[in-house]
């Protein structure tokens, strides 16, 4: 089905507007906590598979499963904030103590899944069915039409949400300035709850939506965080459009490489690519909020 | 510049510095001679920090030229520029804790070199041999400005840039700090003194650089800079008099 | 002599080198004559994973910098010495040394541009590199026999001489480490971990001297790569899967960080424990997850933080009767 150059582009324009989402919610969390988010892909593994298990075992319609999932997504972002992240925060520990826990609550979620639901791919149909449909000319699988309209609406909203509504300006006030910050009166606790929350919530449900198109299993949080992660960090930690515009470089890279090479390698050459990029450019293309106060 | 003098070791050269919305620094010029001690005032914000970090190394200037005995260093890392000859204290001292007073010259000697000649003095105010192998983390907060004082007086030195030197000590820990730095350039360094504490910039410095709002107010002798209308209205809104209290 | 025991005593928990050569000797004495082979196989495998436990201690400890990639380094070293030995007829040593030489120039290439910038660009990078290095070995089938393996590979010998080798070689190693730190490198060392910007200003370069670290850091996981392989003489790429590297970030955990010695006694226990469970099944990796976040959150300090943390709550305790405040654990 796939294996026009365009239809190869287009793939990849979809998965890298699903990494520039993703990668727009790290940048969440580390514009209000300065903590960078190694568990954001199992957010996506654990909307994929609420939204699974809620139709599979409990024979829910699609749209109740997607909205348990962004609900599992929201509450469990939570517990991790308030009971890990909050509990470090109390006896102030250097910063790369942040970034091991998050890392462990990455492997604790990966293996309790493997441990409830094994290693089998476990899929959902896709929400309009199974005809390809035509989308800009090309033949493609039907769920490319809610994927990529339902990121472009996110990219929106929260790039609305952040330059209008109180608290995402707060969020990027105190990313340039916690102190500053505090001075005014931002509550930054609240803050990292908020940018928690939103982070798991909206992964969880592009984990819904992605799900019928790659299938989720245990071990995807690590592979999409890892991109998702180097879509940020082109784009400049933390903004926003910088992260849509590296999602789509991974992504169209990612599928090219699929595509043209081979399936087996994709892996390896795309996160050579990023390995080559991170070392390249440390600091990314654009510029970041945060980084702006690294300096001494 | 007009007016440079070919016989300074740092020549600051129009430099300038915006972060975001702000002009922090804008179109600085001074000079500093070997031996003299010039001093860097100014109202809070007024960029003295940040003119510091620039000639250090800490941020890069957007225009301008910072000229290290002829040479030009522009964007040359910190640590290069303290292996040139460069060297800084902060604001806050920045000592090794765990290490003892010995081991934190030696590691400036490490980095810069073998020479003793001029941290002699700063040793001598800390205490000599008696002290040199206690910890740095056990001393007060003259101690530490001494001890990193010590450290960039150690090595290849030319011209030290003491930020704040006298913040957080009292008057007889002052009175020490002067002296001290007095020896120094009496050895010959070129030292900048950044400070809020105006009477200790008066006591010692035999020239005054007046920063406000990031430009250069006014420079000269500190008698000068005293009676210099727009420099005390530059203070006004802190209101300080003549014991440099705010 | 004086002002060294002085200024070592006020360092902390301090170690002389005579000391680890005799006691390393001693271990293997005894274990030779006396450990019976189940003891001998953990203690091999625990004396493996102490070099390691060693460059991912300095890498944390002093350079505060996190990786979580270090299996890439130790499969590149474990495929090194295979390859090496078994396709090209190499002794093992230079097998182990072809395995340095591909780490240290990985870990440079990677190190020095990002440890520039802030610690969680080198985590996601040594990351990735694991992911392309275990994907290399998986694919790569002309050279590395892809999924099957590599066997036949030289082995260290029988369970005791195996013990013995990788003992000595653990040994030794912790001996130059030990000389080295009496030295001005340690001085060094100790200076990184207290204040970068302090040591910049000293003219060091961190970035320099983070740099050796990962390298150094690097070439030990490796050399333990490389005595991994002669010793199971059978390896294959799932091995040095990302379950690796997680076992690796919990030793880097549990042994805490600056007080060098004694956290080492906790990574290495860790180390040892695959080789008492016998596979890296899922549960090993849940609970290295699950140790890690405990001891970040309950233990910051470390193996040796539960001793001061137990010392200083029976010293708040013994105090309340006098009304005195509780003291914080302090740092």
């Amino acid at each position: 089905m796939l294996t026009t150059i365009e239809q190869l582009l287009l793939a990849g324009l979809m998965i890298g507007l699903v990494y520039g989402v993703v990668a727009i919610c790290i940048g969440v969390i580390y514009n209000a906590t300065q903590i960078v988010n190694f568990a954001q892909g199992e957010f996506i593994m654990i909307g994929g598979v609420t939204a699974w298990v809620a139709v599979n075992w409990w024979k829910m319609p699609v749209w109740m499963a997607g909205i348990l999932a962004v609900v599992a997504g929201a509450v469990l972002a939570l517990i991790i904030e308030r009971a890990v992240i909050n509990t470090a925060r109390r006896f102030g520990p250097p910063m790369f103590t942040y970034v091991f826990l998050t890392f462990g609550v990455s492997i604790v979620l990966s293996n309790v899944a493997l441990l409830l639901f094994g290693k089998n791919p476990m899929a959902l149909d896709p929400f309009l069915g199974w005809e390809p449909i035509r989308f800009f000319g090309l033949s493609v699988p039907s769920q490319y039409a809610l994927v990529i309209p339902l990121c472009i609406l996110l990219v929106s909203s929260l790039v609305l949400f952040f330059a209008r509504v109180p608290i995402g300006k707060a969020m990027r006030a105190a990313a340039v300035n916690e102190r500053g910050a505090k001075i005014v009166g931002i509550d930054t606790a609240q803050l990292s709850m908020t940018a928690f929350v939103m982070s798991g919530a909206i992964s969880a449900l592009v984990g819904v939506f992605l799900t019928p198109i790659t299938t989720t299993h245990y071990a995807i949080g690590l592979s999409l965080t890892l991109k998702a992660f180097a879509a940020a960090i082109l784009g400049g930690l933390g903004n926003f459009r910088g992260a849509v515009l590296g999602g789509c470089v991974i992504g169209v890279v990612e599928s090219l490489t699929a595509g043209l090479i081979s399936s087996h390698f994709k892996d390896v050459i795309t996160f050579l690519f990023i390995l080559i990029l991170l070392v390249a450019l440390p600091r990314g293309l654009l510029h970041s909020l945060v980084e702006e106060r690294e300096r001494v | 510049m007009r007016g440079e003098r070919s016989d300074a070791i740092l020549t600051v050269d129009g430099i300038s510095k915006r972060f975001g919305g702000l002009q922090a620094v804008s179109e600085l010029s001074f000079q500093l001679f070997p031996g003299q001690v010039l001093g860097l005032i100014g109202p809070n914000g007024a960029g003295k920090s940040t003119a510091i970090n620039l000639i250090t190394g800490y941020e890069t200037p957007d225009t301008g030229e910072i000229r290290l005995g002829g040479k030009r260093i522009n964007g040359k890392t910190s640590h290069a520029l303290s292996q040139l000859g460069l060297r800084r204290t902060f604001q806050t001292p920045r000592v090794f804790k765990r290490l003892s007073i010995r081991d934190n010259i030696t590691l400036a000697e490490i980095g810069t070199g073998h020479g003793t000649a001029y941290n002699a003095p700063v040793l001598a105010a800390l205490g000599g041999d008696a002290v040199i192998d206690l910890p740095a983390s056990s001393l007060p907060m003259a101690g530490r400005r001494l001890v990193e004082l010590a450290r960039a007086c150690t090595g290849t030195v030319k011209a030290v840039l003491l930020d704040e030197p006298s913040t957080g000590l009292v008057d007889d820990e002052k009175s020490v700090m002067k002296s001290v730095i007095r020896a120094i350039a009496a050895k010959g360094v070129a030292v900048l003194v950044v400070a809020h504490d105006i009477q200790f910039v008066l006591d010692i410095c035999e020239r005054i650089v007046v920063l406000a709002l990031g430009s250069k107010l006014a420079e000269g002798e500190p008698g000068e800079i005293m009676r210099n209308p727009r420099v005390v209205e530059a203070y006004l809104g802190v209101g300080w008099d003549q014991h440099g209290k705010t | 002599m004086e002002e060294k025991k002085a200024s070592a005593s006020r360092r902390g928990v301090h170690v002389d080198p005579l000391a680890i050569a005799v006691t390393g000797v001693a271990v293997i004495t005894i274990g030779w004559f006396f450990f019976p082979p189940y003891w001998l196989t953990v203690g091999t495998i625990m004396a493996m994973y102490s070099l390691p436990a060693l460059g991912l201690l300095l890498l944390l400890g002093y350079a505060g910098q996190p990786s979580f990639g270090h299996a890439a380094f130790f499969g590149l070293g474990a495929y090194a010495s295979a390859l090496a030995t078994t396709r090209l007829g190499w002794p093992s040593l230079a097998g182990a040394g072809l395995g340095i030489a591909v780490s240290a120039i990985a870990a440079f290439i990677v190190g020095m541009p990002l440890l520039r910038v802030r610690g969680h660009y080198l985590a996601i990078a040594t990351l990735a590199l694991a992911i392309i290095v275990q994907g290399l070995f998986e694919n790569l089938t002309w050279l590395t026999n892809g999924v099957a393996g590599i066997g036949r590979i030289p082995s260290l010998g029988d369970t005791d001489v195996a013990f013995a080798i990788t003992l000595g070689i653990a040994t030794a190693t912790y001996v130059v480490a030990a000389i080295i730190d009496h030295g001005r490198v340690g001085t060094i060392l100790r200076a990184l971990g207290d204040d970068e910007i302090a040591m910049a200003s000293c003219g060091i370069s961190p970035v320099i001297v983070k740099t050796s670290v990962f390298v150094v850091s690097a070439i030990l996981a490796s050399v333990a790569g490389s005595i991994y392989a002669h010793y199971l003489t059978y390896i294959s790429p799932e091995s040095f899967d990302v379950n690796a590297s997680v076992l690796f970030v919990t030793m880097m955990i549990i042994g805490g960080t600056g007080r060098v010695w004694a956290g080492l006694i906790g990574a290495v226990v860790i180390g040892a424990i695959p080789a008492m469970l016998s596979d890296y099944s899922s549960y090993s990796a849940l609970l290295y997850g699950i140790a890690i976040i405990a001891v970040l959150l309950f233990f910051p300090n470390g193996m040796l933080g539960i001793g001061q943390q137990i010392r200083a709550s029976l010293r708040s305790f013994r105090r309340r009767g006098t009304a005195e405040s509780a003291d914080s654990i302090s740092k």
